[in-house]
């Protein structure tokens, strides 16, 4: 089982250009939804499964949560993001199931 | 022999022509992935972790064609999540055989018995059962009781249907080679055509860190799991690779031989590795930097890696593409009755 920490509901300050990309790279290896707020003010909700930082313009690509297609999104329009949905790779354990096979194969109950 | 001479002619032949033009990056098998959701939670899964609308998407038909047509390998393997869950996979399947595609599907075999009636048996489809070994093991690897005993049966009716079958075998640290002799034998006696086997693979997301196994690891298990291989026992994957598991012969990795394609594009570096998408498959190959994967690269998450993915590849390489590599092989498989 991963000791890492899971981001749900981390809400990263973005004061400079580095902040931005490093929570960005964060936000790929998330395996929840993100809440990106754009500068002008408008909200997306989706998985981010892409960016790309090495381009002259940098973009994440997401899914959104309300729609079946893919939406690009760069980088100098980000204003804020938000951790916001469910970190599904947290919490699902080999040692709790393990734990599970040992009472039931001791008969008792978990 | 576990795969057909059909089969290996058309991989030689493919392998032989790319030499000829002298290219030198080249896909094997296309890891085609329609879909991530599974009706199984595997702790040694790192495919599944993803928010629900995530889950709910699938590939086309129409995309997995495109995405066959773009690769251009021989042979597509579909794993996912549970293709068997895909609504249109039929359909996929049947476009790939008539595309003549050697097709893997790869499937937990929960739903196999009560969906092969949709399919029709052909040298170009072979159903690809997970099986972790013997019972206990399978269904502690799997999560669920009572999988092993689903999967044989779909297995039988599979085999009795005309199908070609194989199972796919992941082994964890502190697997036990003596169980491991017996469930080759049950395999082997359900009628499957050859028995794949590959080292588990750390996914970063996968919940069980602790039981992949590490190189050293990797060559004692699989050493002491083929020291008393029987002429019975047909694996489907090239002798040098078997010979690479047990650490009699060294490979460096070919990160593009299994290109994946799925819902968010092309995966880049490989099937393991997950650092970005790209749309193409043209883009993939142009614009991954190859020089930092392998083991020689130095980069820590290809240190310990010894999948099939990764290594069946080159040795498929070197047996047809040297006189040298193809007399080892030839040699190793003589050395077992192939």
């Amino acid at each position: 089982m991963s000791d890492e920490k899971s981001l749900e509901k981390w809400t990263p300050s973005l004061v400079s250009k580095e902040d931005l990309y490093d929570a960005l790279e964060k936000a790929f290896d998330y395996r929840g939804d993100i809440t990106i707020t754009l500068k002008n003010d408008t909200k997306i909700v989706g998985y981010v499964f892409n960016r790309e930082s090495k381009v002259a313009e940098p973009f994440a690509e997401l899914y959104p949560a309300d729609r079946d297609e893919k939406i690009k999104v760069y980088y100098k329009d980000i204003a804020g993001l938000v951790f916001s949905g469910v970190d599904t790779a947290a919490g699902k354990s080999w040692a709790v199931w393990l734990e599970k096979q040992k009472a039931k194969e001791a008969g008792q109950p978990h | 022999m576990a795969v057909p001479f059909k089969q290996m002619w058309t991989v030689a032949s493919y392998v032989l022509g790319k030499k000829l033009r002298g290219v030198r990056r080249y896909p094997l098998v296309l890891m085609l992935e329609p879909l991530m959701r599974c009706n199984l939670a595997c702790a040694g899964c790192g495919k599944i972790q993803y928010p629900g609308h995530v889950l709910r998407k699938n590939l086309t038909p129409e995309q997995c064609f495109q995405a066959v047509e773009e690769c251009g390998a021989p042979m597509v393997s579909i794993p996912g999540g549970e293709p068997l869950m895909h609504p249109d996979i039929v359909q996929i399947v049947e476009g790939l055989v008539k595309r003549k595609k050697y097709i893997y599907l790869c499937t937990n075999a929960i739903l196999l018995e009560e969906k092969l009636h949709e399919f029709t048996p052909s040298t170009y489809l072979t159903f690809s059962v997970h099986m972790d070994g013997p019972k206990k093991e399978h269904d502690i690897a799997v999560c669920k009781d009572g999988v092993y005993d689903v999967a044989v049966s779909a297995i039988k009716a599979a085999v009795k249907g005309g199908f070609r079958v194989t199972t796919n075998t992941t082994l964890f640290d502190g697997a036990d080679a003596k169980h491991y002799e017996q469930f080759f034998d049950d395999m082997m006696a359900l009628g499957v055509e050859g028995m794949m086997l590959s080292p588990g693979y750390s996914y970063q997301k996968a919940p069980d860190q602790e039981h992949f196994l590490q190189r050293q690891k990797t060559q004692k298990l699989f050493t002491e799991l083929l020291k008393n291989r029987k002429k019975s026992w047909k694996f489907n994957l090239s002798p040098l690779f078997l010979e690479f598991l047990q650490g009699h012969v060294d490979f460096e990795c070919t990160p593009w031989g299994n290109p994946t394609y799925n819902i968010f594009g092309w995966q880049k570096p490989c099937y393991l590795l997950q650092e970005g998408y790209v749309q193409t498959f043209k883009e993939l190959m142009e614009s991954t930097e190859w020089d930092k994967y392998g083991r020689k690269s130095g980069n820590e998450k290809c240190k310990d890696c010894m999948v099939h993915c990764g290594y069946e590849p080159t040795a498929v390489d070197d047996t047809f593409g040297s006189l040298g590599g193809f007399v080892r092989t030839a040699k190793a498989a003589m050395a077992h009755g192939l």
